[in-house]
């Protein structure tokens, strides 16, 4: 097939999977600049895609993944044991010291509560998947067992908290900055799925396992 | 470097939020990888897994075509379609190109295929939103033959013509007004 002509029957074909990878690549080069066939061939992804079963992927894949396509954040993708260690031994010693010498703003109360709730309980944590290139770093901390949830993130921008479930979307709250840091201690909702907004914009979004 | 949707936009956030993982996409921003795979990444893997029954081996494949995609170029355009569709096809294409290289992992997972197609686990159909067995029986004997050999056996079109000792063209349009009338049908049961 070359270029100038449409791909016809091997659009269906591609999608089914019946193509070489050569017969592929030449069905890639035209589509890419055919919109005629580039909308046969979707129509025809479209219904193959909607064959496939879901499964859940080991974290493994998730972690390989980040570290592919996040190689520069400072924040690992998840925190294994080494660096849940790190953050016990160090962070949260921070916080406690800050708790204890800082005046109570939003920011420090925030702090306060969110060291009550890790002292009291097991926690485990998520970072933020950025949905857009000034999408912070970002985490939340949240109970193993209770419904408290800690956001933290490294911004100046007090983003919006907003939870998000199967029957709707309700605001949580703006993040307190203080510095360059920014958290958000919310002490009760079951939500286990959440993004950050800019206005009206989602710029990340995490999902409790 | 592309921009977020604007908070200005008219469509629902979660289309902004789609719109914007798009247009990075094509434009090969990394972040555009990771966040389609987030999205995503049930379907991709189960993509993956339902072709090669291994789960390492699907993990390396949903993340090396990932990988090849955003370092090497791609075909995807906002004409295609859905990203979401793009994806899980060069999953699904990457996964039957591998098994093809594998000869006795081919033989193992077409083993595998033929046990299931008929029955198939409840728990794993119930995610799919269309079932393909029941579509199947739509389509004539000839029809539901093609389509078994390319779409749970793996075979390309070549291979099909010459374990059926039809002509090529043949089994090409068979295939091709097999998948049509399916999503013909389709449409008309969703209307």
């Amino acid at each position: 097939m070359n270029t100038h002509e449409h791909i016809e029957e091997l659009a269906e074909l591609y999608a089914l999977g019946a193509l070489d990878d050569a017969e592929r690549a030449s069905v890639d080069a035209h589509v890419h600049s055919c919109a005629v066939c580039a909308k046969r061939l979707g129509e025809a992804e479209q219904f193959i895609a909607d064959t496939i079963e879901e499964r859940e992927p080991a974290d493994a894949l998730d972690v390989r993944v980040r570290r592919t396509f996040a190689p520069k954040r400072a924040f690992a993708p998840r925190w294994g044991s080494l660096v849940a260690a790190a953050f016990v031994l160090g962070l949260l010693p921070g916080l406690i010291f800050a708790a204890l010498y800082h005046p109570a703003q939003p920011f420090q109360a925030d702090r306060d509560r969110a060291v009550a709730a890790m002292v009291n309980s097991h926690f485990l944590h998520a970072q933020f998947t950025p949905l857009g290139p000034d999408a912070p770093k970002a985490k939340v901390i949240y109970g193993r067992s209770e419904p408290w949830r800690f956001f933290v993130a490294q911004t100046t921008h007090a983003y919006t908290v907003r939870a998000e479930n199967a029957n709707g979307a309700s605001v949580l709250g703006a993040l307190h900055v203080s510095g360059d840091a920014a958290e958000l201690f919310v002490p009760q909702t079951s939500a286990r799925s959440f993004v950050l907004l800019d206005g009206a914009r989602v710029v990340a979004r995490v999902r409790l396992p | 470097m592309m921009d977020a949707p604007s908070s200005q936009s008219t469509r629902s956030p979660d289309d902004a939020e789609r719109h914007a993982i798009e247009a990075a996409f094509v434009a090969r921003e990394p972040w555009a990888f990771e966040a389609a795979y987030e999205a995503y990444r049930r379907q991709l893997y189960g993509a993956a897994f339902a072709v090669l029954r291994d789960g390492r081996d699907a993990e390396d494949c949903v993340h090396d075509v990932l990988m090849r995609l955003w370092r090497h170029g791609h075909a995807y355009t906002p004409a295609r379609g859905s990203l979401h569709a793009f994806l899980i096809v060069c999953v699904r294409n990457d996964a039957l190109s591998r098994r093809r290289r594998d000869v006795n992992r081919e033989r193992i997972a077409r083993e595998h295929l033929r046990a299931v197609q008929h029955v198939p686990a409840h728990d794993e159909r119930a995610t799919a939103r269309i079932d393909m067995e029941r579509m199947l029986s739509h389509l004539n004997d000839a029809q539901q033959q093609a389509v078994r050999l390319a779409y749970y056996e793996g075979f390309t079109h070549e291979q099909i013509a010459q374990r059926l000792g039809e002509p090529l063209g043949t089994v090409k349009s068979r295939l091709s007004n097999a998948l049509r009338l399916l999503r013909t049908l389709l449409g008309s049961e969703n209307e």
